[in-house]
């Protein structure tokens, strides 16, 4: 891999890191309006996939978005803004941690139903293949919507219609509070179902950001040829809770240890130590990573509540398209 | 400069807790990231991370009191 694209995959999955963890902070004083689902621990699918991504590509993701938001290239403050309930939010401060949006770069929503995002990711898909657009529609979801209908409807249709959509797994092993092996009749909750809609089964080591690219790079383009969907299972595991302070508790100690020993962040830094990468470069980078966290976060903090008469703007009722994050 | 540590709202019906447990005393030094103390609701009991490192100046909830989301419990210096 060349270094540019290497020092990008390690500064977007340090800033989301950062930025995650000031969320964490920033909930505890009780300065997040609403709930929180932090994804550390996962950051390099958010950074692998969206770096294979070209610039008009869609995105879906669930209510763990806030790391998908960002390496789609979304600014720092505007999500920052959003998760304090503030004017300055991509939403203005209507929608919160669970409801990220920004049409402008591709990310067409963040679904707190399980499984929603999926048959509407086959639209988008749809669209772009009618229009002939060459647009690649990405759809992120947990290990526990492989057990909703939508996850199998879904899968169905976009095979059947071959179309353009690549669907990620993330198996952090848990849904909310219960191991995802405990309810589930397969080991691969995605991979080992993909069969069953004629499509490969495909399994990455979801804490190596390159294997990441890697599998994305290959199932985008092949989406983008016409070659149909893919199903892809990146294995991973949440460093936190499930959501707001949750300890995580019901995960076992030697678990969490194992894992713990298995973040991405440090591991790719030291490949790229290895590669020969200067120490001070990254050094560099998680400065200006923890700068950017730091701005952003005082920007959000000086936005104002948002206004009484914002409350009936972007839901349509205005009669203009002024639903767009603009 | 202070700190406070507030009580945090743990679920969207949740309106209080309490404090079970503090894992320091006033005047300890604490490290940004270790456990201060832990709470307890009706969803789930959770420890609270010191938000900074520094001294542990006032303690303003002790254990087994119940109070209002966003009180102070603890002011860090």
């Amino acid at each position: 891999m060349d270094e540019v694209t290497a020092l990008d995959l390690y500064r977007t999955m340090t800033e989301i890191r950062l930025f995650e963890k000031r969320a964490y902070d920033l909930f505890l004083q009780n300065l997040v309006k609403g709930t929180t689902h932090l994804g550390t621990g996962q950051e390099a699918i958010a950074a692998g996939v969206a770096r294979a991504m070209r610039k008009d590509d869609y995105t879906f993701v669930t209510y763990r978005g806030h790391a998908h938001v960002l390496a789609r290239g979304t600014p720092m403050t505007p999500v920052m803004a959003e998760l304090l309930g503030r004017e300055n939010g991509l939403m203005h401060g209507k929608g919160g941690s669970m409801h990220l949006l920004d049409v402008s770069r591709g990310v067409l929503g963040s679904y707190a139903i399980i499984g929603a995002q999926l048959v509407i990711a086959n639209g988008s898909a749809w669209s772009a293949q009618y229009r002939g657009s060459g647009q690649v529609t990405v759809c992120f979801f947990g290990d526990g919507t492989t057990n909703i209908g939508a996850f199998h409807e879904a899968l169905n249709l976009a095979a059947v219609w071959s179309l353009p959509v690549v669907f990620v797994c993330e198996n952090n092993q848990y849904m909310e509070y219960t191991p995802i092996a405990d309810v589930t009749a397969v080991k691969r909750p995605a991979a080992d179902r993909a069969p069953a809609y004629g499509l490969s089964s495909l399994v990455v080591d979801g804490n190596d950001v390159e294997a990441v690219y890697g599998m994305a790079r290959d199932a985008i383009d092949r989406a983008r040829q016409g070659g149909g969907p893919s199903l892809i299972e990146a294995l991973t595991y949440r460093h936190g809770g499930h959501s707001r302070a949750d300890p995580g508790k019901y995960r076992p100690a030697e678990e969490v240890r194992e894992w713990m020993a298995r973040d991405p962040i440090p591991a790719y830094r030291k490949v790229l130590l290895s590669r020969g990468v200067d120490e001070a470069v990254l050094d560099g980078i998680d400065a200006r990573a923890k700068e950017a966290v730091d701005l952003a976060t005082e920007e959000a903090k000086a936005g104002p509540e948002p206004r009484l008469e914002l409350a009936s703007t972007n839901v349509w009722s205005d009669g203009t398209s002024g639903w767009r994050n603009s | 400069m202070s700190t406070d540590v507030v009580m945090p709202r743990m679920g969207e019906t949740v309106d209080e807790g309490t404090v079970n447990v503090w894992h320091k005393a006033e005047g300890d030094e604490v490290t940004e990231g270790e456990p201060l103390l832990e709470i307890g609701t009706d969803k789930v009991d959770s420890d609270i991370p010191a938000p900074v490192s520094g001294i542990l100046a006032e303690i303003k909830v002790a254990e087994g009191e119940t109070v209002p989301v966003a009180t102070v419990l603890a002011v860090i210096r």
